[in-house]
């Protein structure tokens, strides 16, 4: 079981509090959506399930987020491992100044992986994952930088698939990508579903509608309301998400 | 309050189903007067109104592609727009089962009717009021009223009863009236789909308001 279970969950950042006690289980295997005003705390929660948060000076977090049952604040857990199991790709793309190889295989190297057979068969596969392959296969020695914001946006994906995490986290991932760019995200997150869970913050609320599972719907670090996408969107228990996903606020 | 312009458009959208609302009643009482007299031209006139209806149902539609579209609506929004555009194509069926009530009347050419119709204007008055005030309960969002007026399906399909037996006894009687017998069985029976009809819009008002899509009253017909 590779749910992620988020007991009690708060967060703050010195004396400003920007998550309230939320307690909520994230489904294995399916696309939930995080959605909420600017500064609801979207984007904190996201990065308290793989401890990104503490590289921001004065946050403390309290709770507990069990992955595997195993509590990831506890104080023998090993964070790269944590970082490695549960990616994260940014709203902005940004691949290494490197080859499009270098950069899936970056995460495979630092881990260790010599075998250079190896490593070539995890960069095809991961980048024919990505649907990125046929697009650069004649240039995966060229520099990333020059992929397309979606391309290299895919190839952050790519670079995060490589090293074999069980979680995606995906912050605005399509936020600088015009309509087609962010469709093909979609598309992988649809496919990438069948082997990861994926949990997305977006501003987007149709990409949420479109391309979720499961939507859970933030308001000043609460956890207003959280459940199946299509009832969220079209039939929602609480009045501040009709609000807010009717546009009547934030 | 945010989404003026979409708020703008429901608003009037709304007032189109109103109008679209009267203009059904208009034709289903002209109908059902005109075949009670025979009265030709008013017949025709129902037959060609019955256009607008169309065209009035189709404007509709566009509007709600349109706002679609472009606004994207959700939650009590997106239901608005799904039973603002359901309720128009329910009403445009009226329209239709109007205009067959007032095709029956042509079809009478100068032959009289077979009786004095008193069943079949009781179902039209029943059906007309249960349509207005059906209109109303979607203006006021009131779902209370919309499922007690799927109640009120039962009464007109009990005149229907009536009318169909008593018209198969005026047929047993007297087999040379079996045609114009049988057309006044339709002019009912459109009767008794006009009322069907807006137990459809009830259902509609109902999912507006509450989200959840339920029959309420399962017609005998």
């Amino acid at each position: 079981m590779n749910n992620i279970i988020i007991k009690n969950l708060s967060l703050m950042y010195g004396k400003k509090q920007v998550l309230k006690n939320i307690s909520q289980e994230i489904e294995e295997k399916k696309i939930t959506a995080i959605i909420g005003p600017s500064g609801c705390g979207k984007s904190s929660l996201l990065r308290c399930i793989n401890r990104m948060n503490e590289l921001i000076p004065e946050s403390i977090v309290e709770g507990e987020i069990l992955f595997h049952n195993k509590n990831i604040y506890a104080p023998d857990t090993d964070v790269t491992e944590v970082r490695q199991k549960i990616g994260m790709v940014f709203q902005k793309a940004n691949p290494f100044p490197k080859s499009i190889y270098d950069n899936v295989a970056y995460g495979l190297r630092i881990n260790g992986t010599k075998d250079k057979k190896k490593i070539s068969e995890i960069v095809e596969k991961t980048l024919h994952d990505c649907g990125l392959l046929d697009e650069v296969k004649d240039r995966l020695n060229s520099s990333a930088i020059q992929l397309s914001g979606g391309q290299q946006q895919r190839l952050c994906i790519a670079r995060a698939l490589a090293i074999e995490p069980e979680i995606i986290l995906m912050d605005e991932p399509c936020s600088a990508l015009d309509p087609s760019s962010t469709f093909k995200i979609e598309e992988l997150m649809m496919k990438l579903k069948e082997k990861y869970t994926v949990i997305i913050v977006t501003h987007n609320m149709q990409q949420a509608a479109r391309a979720s599972d499961i939507t859970g719907f933030l308001y000043m670090g609460e956890l207003i309301e959280y459940g199946a996408t299509n009832t969220l969107f079209t039939n929602p228990k609480e009045k501040l998400t009709e609000d807010y996903i009717s546009g009547n606020f934030g | 309050m945010g989404r003026k312009t979409f708020r703008e458009n429901m608003k009037a959208l709304e007032k189109e189903i109103i109008s679209q609302g009267e203009m059904v009643n208009v034709a289903l009482e002209r109908s059902v007067a005109a075949l009670r007299s025979l009265d030709i031209a008013k017949a025709e006139k129902v037959v060609i109104d019955d256009r607008l209806i169309n065209r009035k149902r189709w404007n509709i539609e566009e509007q709600c592609i349109n706002l679609l579209a472009t606004q994207q609506p959700v939650a009590t929004d997106l239901r608005e727009l799904i039973a603002v555009l359901s309720i128009s194509t329910d009403l445009e069926r009226m329209g239709d089962h109007a205009e067959g009530i007032a095709k029956i009347a042509i079809m009478h050419k100068d032959k009289p009717l077979i009786k004095p119709l008193v069943d079949i204007p009781r179902m039209a008055e029943k059906a007309s009021d249960m349509l207005m005030r059906s209109i109303e309960a979607f203006i006021n969002r009131d779902a209370k009223t919309a499922k007690a007026i799927c109640e009120e399906d039962d009464e007109v399909d009990a005149l229907y009863d009536q009318t169909y037996r008593e018209l198969l006894s005026f047929m047993i009687e007297d087999p040379t009236i079996i045609t114009r017998g049988t057309y006044l069985l339709w002019a009912a029976h459109n009767l008794e789909r006009i009322a069907d009809r807006v137990t459809n819009i009830c259902e509609r008002i109902v999912f507006l308001v509450t989200g959840s899509m339920e029959e309420i009253n399962v017609s005998n017909y």
